[in-house]
């Protein structure tokens, strides 16, 4: 607050003069709905997220048969749990075994499979991930925490035409009793890209 | 986020209107007589406006810069006459970068190679767009899956054509990638079939 | 790669344990690329998902959201003017 008593908003960045910019050239041509932003926003921020992954992998875990399809044909068994959409048009998920650790990435953007785990994080889309995951994953996996017998076999998906990947991870041993819910509550947004492990 | 609402369109006058809008087509019948440009010239020289000129200049302006462009890139006027007539700055579109594809050639709907197919990504460095990653060209992998038919990017990016070819997950070895003698460690690649040729 | 924890951090929503964006205009920018590729490519990802490979290329070090930003500015640009009937409404 100024002194003058008015409240005077700090002066917007570059990018966010450009931001609005845009913003006010595509509602003029009648591009944005009105509630559009508000609302696409709104989904992203709290209803398509990793959350839906999870009950995904959750599912794969207590049923085989959901499994098996879900491995062979990844876009309808996820459409089976209700969830789809952008991004998530071509699936295939790849299954995390005791010899076989599978990880994702896209070296050209940011591909992302968002029906299951929502938008990616930051480290996901920035240069180093995306370079080095292809080039060292034995060290990289490492250095983010997702230490690996030496003889497991690492499977890089670069995400590099129309195929959005998902990781299945391994189910963690003395989860026999729990329920699918609290299944799903195990299961981590890294683990399903394959940067960590349950 | 507060909205910004519509830019702050108002024509002072009607006439206003109607004498810039009578301005800027008589520029783009002269030029584009005058070079033998097509509309889709016209499109392109507005897509290579800097984008800050862009956003913040009126569709008047955009058709202008456009004529104007097209006239200094075929030798109608000089930049800097322009600008001793405008008085200052005039600022242009920027210069053409890939050329367009003059034939997309046919859809490829059978794929030509299936699973456990060695193939190599042809060693090609497209001027314009293409999906085909740097680190795979030349190399040779496996393909370990067949996927659907979709639109070559390379092709679509430089215009309204449109090829259309299987899509593969090919399978490289780091080692084989990297030379650097790393074991256990596989790369795959979603390349488009057109990416690839036999070894 | 957390950024530094501010008061206005506070304010932005938090799903899935990280702030899903890190300030509005990236939600912004976000959803106008979505109301572009909507109602303006019918639904078509391609030509927005190719600005911005080209816009990351063209300057790998700068953040994602401004090679965004500049991808959706790109993009923009392709759409055909309107004339001056239609901004006049008339």
């Amino acid at each position: 607050m100024s002194v003058d008593g008015h409240h005077h908003p700090a002066p917007m960045s570059p990018v966010e003069q450009r931001v609005a910019a845009l913003q006010a050239l595509l509602i003029e041509r009648g591009l944005v709905p009105e509630g559009f932003i508000e609302e696409i926003t709104h989904r992203y921020e709290s209803e398509i997220g990793p959350m839906n992954g999870a009950k995904v992998v959750a599912r794969a875990w207590v049923d085989p048969g959901y499994k098996q399809r879900l491995l062979a044909e990844g876009t309808a068994a996820i459409a089976e749990l209700g969830l789809g959409g952008a991004e998530g048009d071509h699936m295939v998920v790849v299954e995390n075994t005791p010899a076989v650790h599978n990880v994702i990435v896209c070296t050209l953007c940011s591909c992302y499979p968002w029906p299951v785990l929502g938008l990616p994080p930051a480290w996901y889309k920035d240069a180093p991930y995306r370079a080095r995951m292809v080039r060292e994953p034995r060290t990289l996996l490492a250095e983010m925490g997702c230490q690996l017998p030496g003889d497991t076999e690492i499977r890089v998906w670069d995400s590099s035409a129309e195929v959005r990947y998902l990781v299945l991870p391994e189910r963690p041993p003395g989860t026999e009793g729990m329920t699918e819910a609290e299944l799903a509550g195990l299961v981590t947004r890294d683990s399903m890209i394959g940067v960590a492990r349950l | 986020m507060q909205g910004f609402g519509a830019v702050g369109h108002s024509p002072a006058e009607p006439a206003f209107h109607d004498r810039w809008e009578a301005v800027a087509r008589a520029l783009v019948v002269a030029v584009s007589s005058a070079v033998e440009a097509s509309g889709g010239e016209f499109r392109h020289s507005i897509e290579r406006m800097e984008p800050g000129h862009y956003l913040t200049s009126s569709y008047y302006e955009h058709w202008l810069t456009a004529a104007a462009t097209l006239a200094v890139e075929h030798g109608l006027v000089t930049r800097s006459e322009l600008e001793v007539r405008a008085g200052g700055r005039f600022p242009l579109s920027g210069p053409v970068l890939a050329p367009p594809v003059a034939d997309a050639g046919p859809d490829i709907d059978e794929p030509r190679f299936g699973p456990g197919d060695r193939v190599r990504v042809r060693d090609w460095h497209p001027p314009g767009h293409t999906r085909c990653p740097r680190y795979v060209r030349g190399k040779t992998g496996v393909v370990v899956r067949v996927d659907g038919v979709h639109s070559v990017p390379d092709v679509e990016a430089h215009g309204a054509a449109r090829r259309r070819e299987p899509t593969y997950s090919v399978k490289f070895d780091a080692a084989d990638l990297w030379g650097d003698g790393q074991r256990g460690v596989s790369v795959h690649a979603d390349l488009w079939d057109s990416y690839l040729e036999r070894p | 790669m957390s950024t530094p924890l501010s008061l206005s951090d506070l304010d932005l929503p938090r799903r899935n344990g990280e702030l899903v964006f890190d300030a509005p205009w990236q939600s912004t920018a976000f959803a106008l690329a979505a109301a572009v590729v909507e109602h303006a490519f019918g639904g078509d990802r391609e030509p927005f998902r190719q600005q911005l490979i080209k816009a990351i290329a063209a300057d790998p070090g700068r953040p994602y959201w401004e090679s965004w930003t500049a991808a959706l500015e790109a993009l923009v640009q392709t759409l055909p003017d309107p004339g001056p009937a239609a901004v006049s409404g008339g």
